[in-house]
């Protein structure tokens, strides 16, 4: 009775990845049977705007502008310093000195990343816009890879694969590392295939530059990714989801910054999810989907109503079942969890292209049900401050005059 | 005043050892106070010379009589650079001293010919010139010279004159009177060589000739120093005049556009586009009547190039040629540096206080 509820995500997410896993290797098979080996499509080129907006990033800018640079032919590259009190802005300009096409705006202020990226787009020509996070460091041909997707008019926006550059440094890092494969690299794939993606990620997302004209570009964050997305499902683009075209990002040592970012991500979840973009759920508005919906439903069922209903459920059992049961049943959860876990690695090892980093993070696997505890912990701690105080909107992430000037979701 | 003993351990790089021996021998009269001469002829000068002689007549204890009687030749005859006794007088009271120097001809190009170089002794000096023992080649009168004297710790401080006689004296060593003047002493007057601006050309120079000061900087009687370092005209060296301009087309005609950050819905655009009849109005949420400060902020937005039309670039800093009209990036700027010489020169009066 208690197993199949404490295993709803880790079963839900082996059963559907795994139906996913056993079609496409039936599919390859047949493919490679009858075609052969398929080579990869790049005869689409738009052309593309680079943004690369970061804070206080001089160490780490050139490094992001060089792994960008004329790796596609019709780019145009602007980095944007948001008011770094470090020397980004001279990095940038020093860089863009020796490197045609490249475009340092800076200012003065601070004035948040959503009108930080805001800042170009009056000035980009260019038919995609590109975002990259200045930390970031871009595989080899990801822009190519990112941008194919946009031959079909339908697709307003396209995720890159988001994977961590320093997964090595300790167990905050490593588990952060086989979470990115996990949720980011296996779980986009799933949500595109489904039509259900909602959100391109801000280390590496693709945008359609008309319709992002049309949106006035991103709101005000924390979550402003998410928030943009939504808005393009809502405008009834697709978003695409290319796990090719990979970024290496640097993720929190500690977990204590992990704590921090990961409560940023739980307010965004409530602030667009569950109060701006309410009305995804309503069948009466003009631009109801059923996709967008069922997005918006599993989010709100996984994300908010069984973190409560988990909590409400380990109450009733310490309360309800003696503690022989209890003990018995968490063992068992914990058993069939890591085995999940076990079945997730070799899904994640069949589309991989890094095999062996992906074999020795599955070393990891007996540590994962800890892991996700403390997320799921994390989870209850972010929305329930959300939901009650508005947290959000007093977090330094957005500058003081910034957010009170804003619209408190 | 004693003249200045001559240390029996000093050894003078390249001077004749016989000199030195000369030199270093004890005076028999040693003076008890310091000889002061009027030099008022040419005759006076060459008795008093001849007086400092006699402190070196004692042969010294381990040279060979017969090779110091082989040593000396027979005194020359003098010869005079000027045709009238005036002419060659070096004016104000002599010093007398022993101090070794070297002596450098300078050649008509004015520059010094290091490979003719001779030691010597400084045996006197007055406010005007100084007179120099050697025993080596004789320098004809008229021939400028740049001297050497060595001083403290073998440092050595220089000055330049010209020739007004030289001659044999009895002891068949050379003696030259040095007047101080001539294109070099100009050199070794000043402290430090400034370079000067040429206002037509707009370019730095230095008021001599550069193979000269080179020449002299090889003695070691000035050293090259560094006094600033300016941007310059990687054509011709000249200044150039600054401004921010286009990086495409070098233009300076270049207008800034003024951005607004409109902070409720993070929107960023040019002021036009919030402009309307009625106020600021943002385009993306429709807020009107916005209000600096609470309701948006301005930013500077891109660079437009009026001339060649391109926008969206940062400015860049383009100098302007005052000579040639070479407008180039301040990038390819050539960086100069501005080098003065200080002089590493002779303080007569520092001397004679220690004579």
């Amino acid at each position: 009775m208690l197993i199949p509820f404490l295993l709803l995500d880790g079963l839900r997410y082996t059963a559907v990845n795994g139906t996913m896993c056993l079609f496409d290797m039936l599919r390859d098979s047949w493919r490679w049977l009858t075609v052969g080996p398929v080579e990869e499509d790049w005869s689409y080129c738009p052309s593309v705007a680079v943004m690369i907006v970061g804070l206080n990033e001089g160490d780490t800018i050139k490094h992001a502008l060089a792994s960008v640079y004329d790796t596609y032919p019709r780019m145009e590259l602007f980095v944007v310093d948001d008011g770094s009190s470090d020397d980004m802005a001279a990095q940038a300009n020093a860089f863009a000195q020796d490197h045609p096409g490249v475009t340092v705006l800076s200012r003065k202020l601070r004035g948040g990343k959503s009108s930080a990226m805001n800042m170009p787009l009056p000035m980009i020509t260019s038919e995609i816009v590109v975002v990259i996070d200045s930390d970031s460091h871009l595989a080899e041909g990801a822009i190519w890879r990112l941008v194919q997707p946009f031959k079909d008019p339908a697709i307003g926006a396209v995720s890159g694969c988001v994977s961590a550059r320093n997964p090595y440094v300790n167990l905050c890092t490593f588990m952060q590392a086989l979470e990115y494969r996990r949720s980011i690299f296996i779980g986009r794939i799933l949500c595109s295939r489904l039509g259900i993606l909602g959100i391109v990620s801000g280390a590496l997302g693709a945008f359609r530059k008309s319709t992002l004209d049309k949106f006035g570009g991103w709101d005000v964050g924390p979550g402003e990714d998410g928030d943009l997305t939504l808005k393009f499902r809502k405008a009834g683009y697709k978003i695409g989801f290319v796990p090719e075209a990979s970024c290496l990002t640097n993720v929190p040592t500690t977990f204590q910054a992990l704590t921090k970012q990961r409560r940023r991500w739980e307010w965004a979840a409530i602030t667009f999810e569950c109060r701006k973009h309410v009305d995804v759920g309503n069948p009466f508005v003009k631009h109801f989907r059923w996709n967008n919906f069922f997005m918006m439903f599993e989010r709100w069922l996984f994300s908010v109503f069984c973190v409560y209903f988990s909590v409400v459920y380990v109450a009733y059992m310490l309360i309800a079942i003696d503690s022989r049961t209890i003990l018995f049943s968490l063992f068992s959860f914990y058993l069939l969890y890591v085995a999940c876990d076990f079945v997730q690695s070799i899904i994640v090892l069949y589309y991989s292209s890094v095999k062996r980093q992906d074999c020795l993070l599955a070393l990891a696997a007996p540590l994962v049900p800890f892991y996700y505890a403390y997320q799921k912990c994390v989870t209850l701690y972010a929305i329930t401050e959300e939901i009650f105080t508005r947290r959000s909107f007093r977090d330094n992430f957005v500058p003081e005059r910034v957010r009170n000037a804003t619209w408190h979701w | 005043m004693h003249p200045t003993p001559f240390p029996a351990d000093l050894t003078i790089i390249g001077a004749d050892p016989q000199l030195l021996r000369e030199l270093r021998a004890p005076e028999t009269p040693a003076p008890t106070t310091r000889r002061r001469h009027q030099s008022s002829s040419v005759e006076h000068s060459t008795a008093e010379c001849s007086k400092f002689e006699t402190t070196t007549d004692s042969p010294p204890t381990d040279q060979p009589a017969h090779s110091q009687s082989t040593a000396i030749p027979s005194p020359a005859p003098i010869r005079m650079a000027f045709e009238t006794p005036e002419q060659n007088l070096r004016h104000g009271v002599r010093y007398e001293l022993t101090l070794p120097a070297i002596c450098y001809p300078v050649s008509v190009s004015n520059e010094v010919d290091r490979s003719a170089s001779i030691t010597a002794i400084v045996a006197n000096v007055s406010s005007s010139g100084l007179m120099l023992v050697t025993d080596a080649a004789q320098p004809y009168p008229g021939l400028d010279l740049v001297v050497g004297v060595e001083r403290n710790q073998g440092q050595f401080e220089f000055c330049a004159g010209t020739v007004l006689a030289s001659k044999r004296n009895s002891r068949g060593l050379i003696e030259i009177h040095l007047q101080f003047g001539g294109y070099m002493n100009e050199l070794l007057l000043s402290e430090m060589i400034f370079p000067v601006l040429d206002r037509t050309r707009m370019q730095f120079g230095l008021p001599f000739s550069e193979r000269t000061l080179a020449s002299l900087c090889k003695l070691g009687a000035m050293a090259a120093e560094t006094l600033d370092v300016v941007v310059v005209c990687p054509h011709c060296q000249a200044l150039p005049t600054l401004r921010d301009g286009c990086s495409l087309c070098l233009s300076s005609n270049v207008t800034t556009s003024k951005m607004i950050h409109h902070f409720a819905c993070a929107n960023v655009d040019f002021l036009e586009k919030f402009e309307t009849p009625a106020g600021l109005c943002c385009q993306k949420c429709r807020t009107r009547n916005l209000i600096i400060g609470s309701d948006y902020e301005y930013l500077e937005g891109p660079q437009t190039c009026q001339d060649c039309g391109k926008s969206h670039l940062e400015t860049i800093q383009i100098g302007h040629c005052l000579n040639c009209e070479h407008r180039f990036p301040l990038a390819t700027a050539k960086r100069m540096e501005i080098v003065g010489y200080r002089v590493n020169r002779l303080d007569t009066l520092a001397l004679i206080d220690s004579a």
